[in-house]
C-alpha cells in the first residue's frame, strides 16, 4: 500500500479520536521527559497528538504551555515524596515579571479544550515545607474557560487559602449577549473547604466533569486522594465558551502577590475520555501509582 | 387606649422586632420537657423516642435525645423521628439557623443507608428532598443541597439539582454545630448560603439557586429521618434545640446558643487575632 500524507493524517485522526474517547489520553496530557525542543515539526495538530500518544520521548512544548514571566520557573524534578517518577516544580518570586499582567507560573495542556460533555481530569499538587501560609488565595489548579471577551473565574479551581484547601466553582447559565449577558458579577460562585492545608504531602484530585451551562443540566464529581469529596447532578457547571474548558496547574495569585515567594510541585495533567474510570485516572497520580 | 389593647400592641411590636433582630426568642429555642410540644412539632411513630435530657458532652445545657427503632410505627411511610419549631416556615429571603447534632459512641458507621440528622425541609407532601441536609452515610458526614428552578408541579426529585459535599469522617462523642445563613431564592442566578461547622466557614455560595418554588416554605428539623431504609438498625442521636435568627443576626451570636459555644468563641477569637 502506498502511504500518502492524507493516509497518515487519517490514521492519526482515527488514533487521536479513539484515544480521546476512551482510556487515558496521552495525546493531550500526561508525562514529559524533556524540555528540549522536538526536532520534528508536525504538519497538523492531529499528527502531533498522534506522536504524543505513542512517542517515548515526550517534549514539554508538544504537550504543555508555560504561563510565566520567566522561562526557568518550571523544572522537571524527582517526586518530593520519594516515588520513582518525575514531576514539575514551579516557582515564583514576588519580584518576578508578571505574565499577561498577572502573578502566575502555570502549566496548561496546550491542545486540550472541551466545550460540553464528559471529560475526566487528574491533577495533583504537593505543598513543600517552605510554603508560606497566608490568607491571600493561591490558585493551584484550574479547569478554566476559554473566552473571547468575557472575563470570568474558572468553572473549577483548587485554591490554597490560609490553612484551607478549597474547591471553588463558578458558572453562568446566561448567554454572552442580549439584555442580560453573563458577567463575572452575575455568575454563580461557590467556595467549599475540602481539606486542611498540610505541607509535605500530595493532594491528588480526580475530576469527572459533564460540562453543561444550561439550567438543570451538568454534573461534577471530585475525588481527593481517593475519597469522593464533592458531587453534583443536574447542576450547571460551565459558561458558554469559545474553545472550551482546559486544565492548568501551578501558582496563580489573583491581585498582587503578598508573599515573598511560592514554590509548588505539580504532577502532569491527565485527561480521560467518557469510558475512563476513577480508578484508571487515580492510578496515574502520585497517590495512586 | 385601653390598657389591654396597648399591652397587645406593645407585645406585637416586640415580637416583630425580636423576629428581625438577634436570635429569635419566639420560635424554636431552648425549652423544657413540659413545654416542648408548645414550641415544637414532635414528629415520631413512638412518643417516647424524643425526650429532653442533659448534654451527653457534660455541659449544663439541656438537649434532645432522639431514638429510632425498627419496631416504630412509620410516619408518612418512612421512619421519622424529629422536632420542628412551630410557626417557622421561611419561603424566601434571609434567615439564620443554628442546628447541632451529637452521635454517641456505638453509632453504626458501616451501614450505607443515609440518615438525615439536620434538615431544612420543604413540604414533605411534595416528595422533594430537603434544600439543606446534614446526612450520616456510612462513616461519612455529608452536606446535601437540593433545589429546582422549575415551577411547582414540574419539579421532581429526579430533575432537581443536587450537590453533596463530604464534611468529614464521623467522629462519635462530639457535637457537630452548624450555623447557616440562608438567602432562599428559587430564581436562576439568585440565592446565597453560608455555612459554618464548629465555627469554621466550610461552604459559601452566591448567585446560586438554593430553593424550590415559593409555595413551599422551609422548615428546620432535627432528629433521625430516613429517606429510605433504616438498614434494620436501632439508632440514637442527640440534637440541640433549633435556633433561629433574623436579618441582623451574625455567626458568633448564633454559635453562642449552641452546645459548641465555648469552642466556637475560642475559634472566632483566634481568627480575629490572626488577622490583626
Amino acid at each position: 500500500m502506498r502511504i500518502t500524507n492524507s493516509t497518515i493524517l487519517a490514521l492519526a485522526l482515527a488514533g487521536v479520536v479513539g484515544t480521546a474517547a476512551a482510556q487515558v489520553d496521552l495525546g493531550r496530557g500526561g508525562p514529559v521527559t524533556t524540555f528540549a525542543k522536538n526536532p520534528v515539526t508536525y504538519p497538523s495538530v492531529s499528527a502531533l497528538l498522534s506522536y504524543n500518544t505513542t512517542g517515548t520521548v515526550r517534549y514539554f512544548d508538544d504537550v504543555y504551555a508555560l504561563n510565566s514571566g520567566t522561562t526557568d520557573s518550571v523544572k522537571l524534578v524527582a517526586d518530593p515524596s520519594g516515588k520513582a517518577r518525575n514531576v514539575f516544580r514551579l516557582s515564583r518570586l514576588q519580584t518576578d515579571p508578571l505574565w499577561s499582567s498577572t502573578a502566575r507560573t502555570e502549566v496548561s495542556a496546550r491542545n486540550e479544550y472541551v466545550i460540553e460533555g464528559l471529560r475526566w481530569y487528574a491533577m495533583s499538587v504537593y505543598f513543600p515545607t517552605d510554603w508560606v501560609f497566608h490568607a491571600s488565595p493561591t490558585v493551584v489548579m484550574q479547569l478554566h474557560t476559554s473566552q473571547k471577551t468575557l472575563v470570568a473565574s474558572p468553572p473549577v479551581s483548587i485554591v490554597a487559602s490560609g490553612t484551607s484547601v478549597n474547591l471553588e466553582l463558578n458558572s453562568n447559565h446566561r448567554l454572552l449577549d442580549g439584555t442580560d449577558p453573563a458577567t463575572k458579577a452575575n455568575s454563580s460562585t461557590k467556595t467549599i473547604r475540602v481539606a486542611p492545608l498540610v505541607t509535605g504531602k500530595w493532594y491528588c484530585f480526580v475530576f469527572r466533569a459533564d460540562w453543561n451551562r444550561n439550567p438543570g443540566m451538568g454534573s461534577l464529581n471530585v475525588w481527593l486522594n481517593g475519597d469522593n469529596v464533592y458531587s453534583s447532578t443536574n447542576l450547571p457547571n460551565s459558561y458558554i465558551t469559545w474553545l472550551g474548558n482546559y486544565p492548568k496547574t501551578g501558582i496563580y495569585m489573583p491581585g498582587s502577590m503578598q508573599v515573598p515567594y511560592r514554590n509548588i510541585y505539580s504532577d502532569f495533567t491527565w485527561m480521560g475520555g467518557p469510558t475512563t474510570t476513577m480508578a484508571m485516572m487515580y492510578a496515574k497520580t502520585p497517590c495512586g501509582s | 387606649m385601653p390598657l389591654s389593647k396597648f399591652s397587645l400592641l406593645l407585645a406585637g411590636l416586640f415580637a416583630a422586632a425580636t423576629a428581625q433582630a438577634q436570635v429569635d426568642k419566639l420560635l424554636g429555642g431552648a425549652t423544657t420537657a413540659s413545654t416542648l410540644s408548645s414550641r415544637y412539632a414532635i414528629v415520631t411513630g413512638n412518643p417516647v423516642n424524643i425526650s429532653v435530657v442533659g448534654d451527653p458532652a457534660g455541659s449544663a445545657k439541656q438537649v434532645l435525645r432522639v431514638d429510632a427503632k425498627t419496631t416504630d410505627t412509620l410516619v408518612s411511610g418512612l421512619s421519622n423521628n424529629y422536632v420542628a419549631p412551630l410557626g417557622e416556615n421561611t419561603a424566601t429571603g434571609l434567615r439564620w439557623y443554628g442546628l447541632s447534632v451529637y452521635l454517641p459512641t456505638g453509632w453504626v458507621k458501616t451501614d450505607p443507608n443515609p440518615v438525615n440528622l439536620l434538615t431544612i425541609s420543604t413540604s414533605t407532601a411534595s416528595g422533594l428532598p430537603p434544600p439543606f441536609a446534614v446526612v450520616a452515610r456510612g462513616d461519612n458526614l455529608e452536606l446535601s443541597l437540593t433545589s429546582n428552578y422549575l415551577a411547582t408541579g414540574s419539579a421532581t426529585a429526579a430533575n432537581s439539582s443536587n450537590e453533596v459535599t463530604r464534611l468529614g469522617k464521623i467522629t462519635t462523642g462530639k457535637w457537630y454545630c452548624f450555623v447557616l445563613r440562608a438567602e432562599w431564592y428559587q430564581a436562576l442566578g439568585s440565592g446565597k448560603l453560608t455555612l459554618w461547622m464548629n465555627a469554621d466557614k466550610i461552604y459559601d455560595s452566591a448567585q446560586a439557586l438554593n430553593n424550590y418554588g415559593t409555595a413551599f416554605g422551609n422548615v428546620p428539623r432535627a432528629g433521625l429521618m430516613y429517606p429510605g431504609s433504616t438498614g434494620g438498625l436501632n439508632r440514637t442521636a442527640y440534637v440541640d434545640f433549633v435556633r433561629l435568627g433574623g436579618p441582623t443576626s451574625y455567626a458568633e451570636q448564633m454559635f453562642a446558643e449552641t452546645p459548641c459555644a465555648v469552642e466556637a468563641a475560642a475559634t472566632f477569637t483566634a481568627a480575629k487575632a490572626a488577622v490583626k
